[in-house]
């Protein structure tokens, strides 16, 4: 994956990590079913950025992505249960974070409400591609999102959504037309 | 309409050839665009930067680790939602080898569905095969190739498959007409612009159309049975233009849903608008508490500045190229007509002969009746010699004032692409909205009436 090669670079280091740092996937996650907490840790470094950025992404606000990031890790070890180890452990986690992200934002919308028509002008300056995408209405940005960071299809969007593929396709191309326009 | 757009790819084929996912054929049909085409190759690098931005991968918070091990050391554990084991299907995942098997086989299966699409299109519709191979070759057929496969309820996913192609060019089409409204250059730029209509007017002009294109597909989707779809897309037209038929149809889908909070957004934009205001009360009652109280005040008071600015969007300025007009009426007497009636006017161009404009006669009708009510002058032109036109207005019923012009000398002073054409004038005599909608005029004299009174204040 290449989400673990970027994190393997990534400074942040325990020192109970050395032990288990070597390790590979399937060992790690061995270890964190059976429960010490380095090995989640190790996991941890492996793959938080990668869930974080998903969440980052579909949610559009740091904090409630560091919400399902924590679910998801705090989480793992009892999810990790259900992991048939076929296909590549990243991706499954990176899944997992997905739908995570669609569960709060559900939460979340049920709370205020969003209509679909909302995009307007997303800001007076030309913002950042990253903040572009974050100011996208919630329907837009998730489309997006899972198209073009995670590489969902539009067939497997519109499963994950309750929706249709021509909605998921004309939702992508709504979302490109605003992140282009303020970017 | 023939619009001078069909050379660019759209923006759907640059975006899956930036990011690799385009096949062959279209790849190398691109690329051979590319190298002629600066603001194309700009477009793709401008993909491939946002792509690249959004898929960099992000530092997560300090301290949410030691924050998850404390979650965990308190015995909580997390319900995660279940995520199907097994690898992405994502085609930009698999090794380049995989990519083009899965790529091939897709074609393969793809042109068996078309054929056996084609051979039930044959035996089904009498339709001639190559209608559907039409819509590839030319963007502009597509639409027409979708609503007539709408009608068999079997060819579904073709419709759909048509309506996306069209869809697809539509916004192509609207991003063009945009860049057309924003460029200061007097050439022209198709053969339905007017000699005297300015780069604004004719962008004007384009969205219109193409934004009623944009609704009629919804509404066919909707028919279709895709709802998520038809809201989509009719959404999408909600950014292009102001329609409060389309409002209503929005509102009515949102609220089939369970959606009030969505619907009263939308039926406040019916409620406001003066053509359609007569339906609040019945409006309102459908949505409950949603209709009332200071959530529904707001709602009606952006409902009101979005309509304005939509109004104001589609005005012009300029003066008709004669200040009066001499006509004959429809009894044969010659009549002069001044533009500068000191109040708002409406000179219409219409002509029984041309099917848009007879299908709004009327609708024309009704408006005319409820302007004269308001005391706004409207005239009606048409190219008839006047002994048929009172006997076809006397057969209708109509009751407007309506005006013979069979040199065509007004519709040449007034530079009009064709028929209808209604153009609403200000109290000075000049121009301030020109097109083809008679839906837009109640609006826009309410708007130069609004405008009068601010600049007497």
């Amino acid at each position: 994956m290449e989400a673990d090669a970027r994190m393997r670079e990534t400074p942040t280091q325990t020192p109970e990590r050395a032990t288990v740092r070597d390790a590979d996937d399937a060992t790690l996650i061995a270890a964190v079913r059976s429960g010490p907490t380095q090995a989640l840790a190790e996991l941890y470094a492996r793959h938080a950025a990668a869930v974080f950025t998903a969440a980052l992404r579909l949610l559009g606000s740091r904090e409630d992505a560091e919400d399902v990031l924590q679910d998801v890790f705090v989480g793992s070890p009892d999810a990790l249960a259900r992991y048939e180890e076929r296909g590549a452990f990243g991706a499954w986690i990176r899944r997992v974070a997905v739908r995570a992200s669609l569960m709060a934002l559900r939460r979340r919308r049920s709370k205020r409400h969003e209509p679909l028509a909302a995009a307007g002008d997303i800001a007076a300056s030309p913002p950042e591609p990253e903040r572009a995408i974050a100011a996208l209405p919630d329907p837009l940005r998730v489309v997006f999102v899972l198209r073009e960071v995670e590489g969902y299809s539009h067939a497997e969007i519109a499963e994950l959504l309750g929706s249709t593929r021509t909605a998921s396709e004309l939702r992508l191309h709504r979302a490109w037309k605003l992140v282009r326009r303020s970017v | 309409m023939n619009l001078p757009l069909s050379r660019h790819p759209s923006f759907s084929r640059l975006r899956a050839f930036a990011l690799g996912e385009a096949n062959e054929a279209q790849r190398r049909r691109v690329a051979r665009h590319l190298e002629r085409c600066v603001r194309c190759r700009e477009t793709i690098s401008r993909v491939r930067e946002i792509v690249a931005a959004a898929r960099e991968l992000e530092t997560p918070p300090a301290g949410a680790l030691e924050r998850i091990l404390e979650r965990r050391g308190r015995g909580e554990r997390g319900v995660l939602p279940v995520a199907p084991a097994g690898g992405t299907t994502s085609v930009r995942r698999l090794p380049r080898i995989a990519a083009i098997l899965v790529l091939g086989a897709g074609a393969l299966v793809y042109t068996f569905a078309r054929t056996g699409e084609l051979e039930a299109l044959r035996s089904e519709l009498r339709v001639t095969p190559a209608a559907p191979r039409l819509g590839e070759a030319d963007p502009r057929s597509a639409s027409m190739v979708a609503n007539m496969l709408a009608n068999f309820p079997a060819q579904r996913s073709l419709t759909a498959e048509y309506l996306r192609a069209d869809i697809d060019w539509l916004s192509a089409a609207l991003e063009r007409a945009e860049e057309i409204g924003s460029s200061n250059d007097d050439q022209p730029h198709g053969p339905e612009r007017g000699l005297t209509q300015t780069a604004a007017e004719y962008a004007g002009t384009l969205r219109l159309a193409l934004g009623w294109r944009l609704t009629v597909h919804g509404t066919t989707l909707l028919a279709l049975g895709d709802t998520a779809a038809a809201l989509d897309t009719l959404s999408f037209a909600f950014d292009i233009g102001w329609d409060p038929q389309r409002f209503r149809t929005i509102g009515e889908l949102y609220l089939a849903r369970g959606d009030t909070a969505a619907a009263a957004a939308a039926f406040a934009r019916v409620v406001v608008d003066p053509t359609t205001s007569e339906a609040a009360d019945s409006l309102r009652a459908r949505l409950g508490a949603a209709g009332a109280g200071p959530a529904w005040k707001a709602l009606l008071a952006e409902a009101r500045l979005v309509m304005k600015e939509h109004v104001w969007n589609g005005a012009v300025d300029r003066a008709p190229l004669l200040p009066r007009l001499r006509l004959e009426d429809a009894d044969g007497r010659a009549r002069v007509v001044e533009l500068r009636q000191g109040t708002p006017m409406l000179v219409a161009f219409r002509s029984r002969y041309c099917p848009g404009s007879f299908t709004q006669l009327d609708e024309m009708a009704r408006v005319a009746a409820r302007l004269e009510a308001e005391g706004v002058p409207v005239i009606a032109v048409s190219p008839e010699e006047p002994a048929t036109l009172r006997e076809f207005m006397d057969a209708k019923g109509y009751r407007f004032p309506v005006f013979s012009d069979p040199q065509r000398d007004a519709a040449a002073a007034f530079d009009t692409p064709g028929f209808p054409a209604y153009f609403v004038l200000d109290g000075t005599g000049r121009i301030r909205f020109a097109h083809n909608d008679i839906g837009r005029v109640i609006r826009e004299v309410a708007a130069l009436r609004e405008q009068a009174r601010e600049q007497a204040l």
